[in-house]
């Protein structure tokens, strides 16, 4: 058994309009995280992280060693400041006098010895899919490896010159001027579509039995299971529309975790609202599962890059703990399964999904405590 | 002038990674090791000096010290400017 333990996020309804940039858009972020980049000791996505750094929850951790601990940084990519696009005379604009700390790997120790010692260090670079993506880690560790505890913090350099210009590029992201037409970020709908990228991190420490039991804790959900794949596409920053990758992942967390789909009732879904991710991820989840409920939070909170799939998931939980499922904000049809509305959370499962560019598609199940 | 040993305090603790424990300097004598402070936190907490006394980051680059003391020499003889109060190192540091 795999118990969710403790958990912060970090995240943002709040939107600003970036027109000094290549392709102006959108996005929502936390200004503070960028105070003083310019001094080059500053280097944003750190100020973000600090964000789920909670002193206290770290010195618990320190104080309260439960065996074997493994700290993994779900980084989503390899952004390296000063570097590629920062150039652009932007406010985004920043050169790091310090760059060892922008290499994942190095972060990660940096970090790991807050959260006390360490028997394995891990970084992720799965893109999108990320912060999902580790669950099947974080299983491997505890099922097979004895560990006790994985700590997984998560967090991406997501509101930068170089990830605004490539999603803008790209098509993929919602640009200024396709929200002047009046186009509004929602997910499987006819009209609205799309997403704004987003800043956001989360952090969270996964146990075993023993260790929840060492410590006479109650959990916030138990990880039932994990699982990641890929599919026959040719294109490494596109999706198979039929949604083989989605499929794939979905049929594989169930099968490994001797779940049945009549199982899953709540379901969050990547949900970016692309004209290939609606098609994809719908397509999937209406072949695999019976009797579900779908929601998504990048309309909320923009896309967080790697973070999101864990992030999302866990603000969902806090969502089902508080009564509700959220709606999938700008829906323009009545929906009772891609909720145009908010509902009471059913008795079930929770699947979460993600996907990320290199072809990774992502699928984890979780039942809330 | 201000007292380099409470500024030497200040730039180990933002230095360190979030949330981690710093031992505090009390005298010029002790070693950066006996304080808990690694090389890397060495290396920022150079950064963060060359801020505060307007030094050229390709001079501290090429320093190693080991002691608060060695530091202190080589901050005072590279210097360009200096912090009129500890709120302004502290400001710096944000």
């Amino acid at each position: 058994m795999i118990y969710l333990t403790h958990y912060r996020t970090a995240s943002t309804t709040d939107v600003e309009l970036f027109d000094d940039i290549v392709y102006p858009q959108k996005a929502h972020w936390f200004p503070d995280t960028y105070h003083r980049a310019k001094s080059g000791l500053v280097y944003p996505p750190h100020k973000l992280a600090e964000k789920v750094l909670d002193p206290e929850l770290l010195g618990y951790l320190r104080e309260n060693p439960v065996g074997k601990t493994a700290f993994i940084l779900a980084g989503g990519n390899a952004h390296f400041a000063g570097l590629n696009q920062r150039t652009y005379d932007t406010r985004l604009s920043y050169t790091y006098k310090f760059l060892p700390f922008t290499l994942t790997q190095v972060y990660a120790g940096r970090i790991a010895q807050s959260c006390g010692d360490m028997d394995m260090v891990t970084t992720d670079a799965s893109a999108c899919a990320s912060s999902l993506k580790v669950m099947m880690d974080v299983q491997n560790l505890i099922q097979f490896y004895n560990f006790d505890r994985v700590i997984v913090l998560t967090v991406e350099d997501g509101v930068s010159n170089a990830v605004l210009e490539f999603f803008g590029d790209s098509k993929a992201v919602l640009t200024q001027k396709q929200e002047d037409a009046g186009i509004k970020p929602s997910a499987f709908d006819s009209v609205n579509s799309g997403f704004r990228v987003g800043q956001g991190a989360a952090f969270a420490v996964f146990e075993s039995k023993n260790a929840v039991n060492q410590q006479h804790i109650k959990p916030h959900a138990r990880l039932v299971g994990a699982y990641n794949a890929s599919e026959r596409s040719t294109n490494a920053i596109g999706q198979c529309e039929d949604g083989e990758g989605f499929i794939r992942a979905i049929e594989g967390v169930l099968h490994y975790s001797q779940t049945t789909s009549d199982q899953i009732k709540i379901v969050k879904t990547h949900g970016t609202g692309t004209a290939s991710n609606n098609k994809a991820e719908k397509n999937a989840l209406t072949q695999t599962l019976q009797d579900f409920i779908a929601t998504s939070y990048k309309q909320k909170i923009g896309h967080t890059m790697g973070s999101s799939g864990l992030l999302e998931t866990l603000l969902l939980l806090g969502d089902i703990k508080s009564g509700f499922v959220p709606a999938i904000e700008n829906r323009t049809e009545s929906d009772s399964v891609f909720l145009s509305e908010s509902t009471s959370p059913p008795d079930g499962l929770i699947m979460s999904l993600a996907a990320g560019m290199g072809n990774i598609y992502s699928a984890a199940i979780f039942k809330g405590m | 002038m201000i007292e380099f040993i409470p500024i030497f305090n200040h730039v180990a603790r933002v230095a360190r990674p979030a949330h981690t424990k710093v031992a505090i300097a009390e005298s010029m004598e002790e070693a950066f090791q006996d304080l808990g402070l690694d090389s890397l936190d060495g290396l920022v907490m150079l950064m963060y000096f060359d801020d505060i006394y307007g030094i050229d980051d390709a001079v501290s680059k090429e320093w190693h010290p080991t002691t608060v003391l060695e530091l202190h020499d080589l901050v005072m003889a590279n210097k360009t400017k200096e912090p009129a109060s500890m709120e302004e190192v502290v400001e710096a540091c944000k």
